[in-house]
């Protein structure tokens, strides 16, 4: 028998999580300001296929127990970032495909908890963004009230507008794409207060955005009609924030290391940029954090390597 | 709380361990025997004295105060509570003797480090003797929560520490050495203060107040901190000619070289759920009877050895022994459900040697010998801070403690194995060489006899 020692600081792994998801509010609340309450419905979705999960999970005689998978908060956690990463009025079933294959493949099917390579919520959301393009691209506007590009996706199909005269279209704001911005400043309130709670280390978020920062600046262009865009907009649109601080920082799926950590975030942030600006989606938080994550335990192995 | 140190009652039995000692002890009593406080039981690196006087019962084997409650050869004395130390032998001035003769007689006590590690001090003064550049830094951090055994000896005791630093500056052959001290102990630093200043040892002792802070007291920690160096992996202090004792070791070797009274006693900190006393105990004396009253003294509940973060629950059974620092019999709390381990890394940010307690405990379960080895898991200090941190509630201190059991159990039987291996071969060039001279001499006997064979034939034929 082993017993552990008598102090503790007391701060558990699912105090933790409960964090992590206290942080999201903010975010999330002003999800719902721009897009409508299609985002609460996501979110009761995905967290009532949470349950569904728990139950078959349970009834499937793994040895998991139903009351140890919903007490589970890091499930609830994953069901969360599923609702927000995907976009508001989905039909039920892909945001069901979505969890079931997020815990499924993505964590339980590796052991459990601690046990992934992957970040079960960017797994299932890869999977249905890859399954279903149909239903994943269709974004409702923010400006007039029917289903339109993102200003992510403005940008990728910009025929020759300067940044300057894309920025007077409506669907553009004062620091990025219109909402979007204002989203993203809210992750990144909820990601500092992570930082000052000292869930997260700054490691991962700084080192993702400074590289989103660095790259982007070098594609600026002074803003020309060939620019990949300006930082800022990077920055301040589509997922950036919301990846840097409460998806990439998973700590089951990012380097253990401090130095590691600084190598993971630049390679999540060059993958980012990569998509956006030449890959085939026009956002590319997702497929970036899982090759990110395919990264860990190599920049882990290498960093002690170095360090004995 | 209690700065005073209470004397503890003789104990009925006591059970003097023989861990450490090798095939080179030499065993000097016998069953039936009459023994004194402070006779020689067992000569040797670890020397066991007889920590009170009364008759020797034999050998026996009982827990030890190994987590594990292995069990150790003891010699059990019943005590006749008489307590007569033997016959003192006019001591001269230890610092008229040469350093050879001090750690001579620092080995005949039998004094270990008290600070919990229980390393014999005549070899670690004997290691640094050789070496160029000597250093001596005096540990009165006890960093330990829940431990004041040190504070309370160094405010009843300060002048024999520091007669006794005189002695180690002596056996070290340099002038100077430095006293460190945590923050937190105003009172006692004032007190060592003002007792350096009245003996007049200023120029010899340097008293120096380091900040408060787990594991500070650690010797690799105080060494780094004092003298500020980074110490290289796996390697002592000593080998670096760095002495760092303890302040109740130091009294030890007081006792030891001025009043010739070997080490059969030690302050320990006894704490149980209604208060908190330091108490002068004997060597041997059973756990569970330091606790008084009819819930406490059983033999079943574990009592915890040591201070809340290194510590570790013993048989209750188990003695007192030159290591232990503290004894706490108390009711503890539930423990928390331990969950899987999400690599948070608080643990490796926290860890005092820069360890990777995470990527140890994935290649603790199981074994994995080469990796244990390659991350280094014999750095660890067992302090315990990555476990206090982790959010998972992993016992990861004693999963170490049962990795490095484990690893030093494959070296010993793979020594084992070598060296039988060596014998096995050496017997078989023995025999066949042996085979090979047999064969060559029997072939000359038998030619010889051939040749005088037919020399005797020849004339008959």
């Amino acid at each position: 028998m082993q017993i552990a020692n008598n102090i503790t600081q007391g701060e558990s792994t699912s105090t933790i999580m409960n964090y992590v998801l206290l942080a999201l509010v903010p975010g999330f609340a002003s999800q719902v300001y721009f897009f409508g309450n299609a985002y609460l419905v996501n979110l009761g979705i995905a967290l009532s296929a949470n349950l569904v999960v728990c139950v078959a999970f349970a009834q499937s005689g793994n040895n998991l127990h139903f009351k140890e998978l919903v007490a589970d908060n890091s499930n609830w956690l994953t069901c969360a970032l599923i609702a927000i990463a995907l976009p508001p009025d989905m039909p039920v079933w892909v945001i069901f495909v979505a969890v079931i294959s997020g815990l499924g493949l993505g964590k339980y099917a590796y052991g459990g908890i601690g046990q992934n390579i992957f970040n079960p919520a960017m797994v299932g959301y890869a999977i249905v963004l890859i399954s279903f393009p149909e239903h994943l691209a269709l974004w409702p506007a923010l400006v007039d009230g029917v289903t339109s590009a993102t200003p992510l996706e403005l940008l990728k199909y910009n025929s020759g507008l300067t940044l300057q005269e894309l920025g007077t279209t409506p669907s553009f704001g004062l620091l990025a794409g219109v909402g979007w911005e204002w989203i993203n400043v809210a992750y990144l309130a909820g990601g500092i207060a992570l930082l000052l709670l000292r869930v997260i280390s700054w490691h991962i978020p700084v080192s993702m955005l400074a590289t989103i920062l660095l790259l982007s600046g070098i594609w600026y262009d002074m803003g020309s009609s060939q620019s990949l865009g300006s930082p800022l907009m990077h920055l301040l649109s589509g997922g950036m924030m919301l990846a840097a601080f409460f998806i990439a920082t998973d700590p089951v799926t990012c380097p253990a290391t401090t130095r590691g950590k600084i190598v993971f975030g630049v390679i999540a942030g060059t993958m980012v940029f990569t998509i956006r600006s030449w890959g085939v989606y026009p956002d590319g938080i997702a497929f970036a954090v899982l090759l990110a994550n395919l990264c860990a335990p190599f920049i882990d192995h290498l960093q002690v390597e170095n360090a004995g | 709380m209690n700065t005073e140190i209470q004397q503890a009652a003789v104990p009925e039995f006591v059970y003097l361990g023989l861990d450490g000692n090798s095939w080179r002890a030499q065993l000097r009593v016998s069953e039936g025997d009459h023994v004194h406080k402070g006779s020689l039981l067992v000569a040797g690196d670890h020397a066991v004295h007889a920590s009170t006087s009364g008759t020797v019962l034999g050998i026996v084997h009982r827990p030890s105060s190994h987590r594990l409650a292995a069990p150790r050869a003891h010699i059990a004395i019943q005590a006749d509570r008489l307590d007569h130390w033997n016959e003192e032998s006019p001591t001269k001035d230890p610092l008229e003797q040469s350093p050879a003769q001090l750690i001579e007689a620092i080995r005949a006590a039998g004094i270990a480090g008290l600070g919990g590690g229980a390393y014999p001090t005549a070899n670690k003064l004997a290691i640094a003797c050789k070496k160029p550049v000597r250093h001596f830094v005096i540990n009165a951090i006890e960093c330990e929560p829940g431990i004041s055994a040190d504070k309370a000896l160094m405010l009843a005791e300060p002048v024999g520490i520091l007669k006794a630093a005189l002695v180690v500056l002596k056996t070290l052959n340099i002038e100077r050495c430095t006293l460190a001290i945590s923050d937190d102990k105003q009172e006692v630093t004032k007190k060592l203060g003002k007792t350096i200043d009245n003996l007049g040892l200023s120029q010899q002792i340097n008293l120096t107040v380091v900040p408060a802070g787990f594991p500070n007291g650690s010797e690799r920690q105080l060494v780094s901190i004092v003298l500020n160096l980074s110490l290289p992996r796996n390697t002592y202090p000593a080998q670096l000619g760095i002495v760092c004792l303890n302040v109740s070791t130091l009294y030890a070797i007081y006792q030891a070289t001025y009043q010739n009274k070997a080490l059969v006693e030690r302050v320990i900190t006894l704490t149980t759920h209604k208060d908190i006393q330091n108490v002068r105990v004997h060597l041997g004396t059973p756990a569970h009877t330091l606790f008084a009253g009819p819930q406490n003294d059983d033999e079943q509940t574990p009592i915890l050895r040591g201070g809340a973060l290194t510590g570790w629950l013993q048989s209750p059974v188990a003695v007192v022994e030159k290591g232990t620092t503290g004894l706490t019999h108390t009711v503890f709390r539930k423990a928390h459900k331990t969950v899987a381990c999400i690599r948070c890394a608080k643990c490796s940010d926290i860890c005092p040697e820069n360890l990777l307690p995470q990527e140890l405990l994935w290649y603790s379960q199981p074994t994995n010998v080469d990796k244990l080895k390659s991350l280094e898991l014999s750095a660890c200090l067992e302090c315990g801070l990555c476990e206090s941190v982790c959010p998972s509630f992993i016992p990861l201190t004693n999963i170490f403690r049962d990795s490095k059991d484990s690893l030093h159990h494959i070296a010993v039987t793979k020594a084992h194995a070598e060296n039988a291996n060596i014998r096995v071969t050496a017997r078989q060039q023995r025999i066949s060489k042996k085979g090979v001279k047999v064969q060559s001499m029997r072939e000359k006997r038998l030619k010889r006899i051939g040749q005088i064979n037919a020399h005797h034939s020849e004339p008959t034929s």
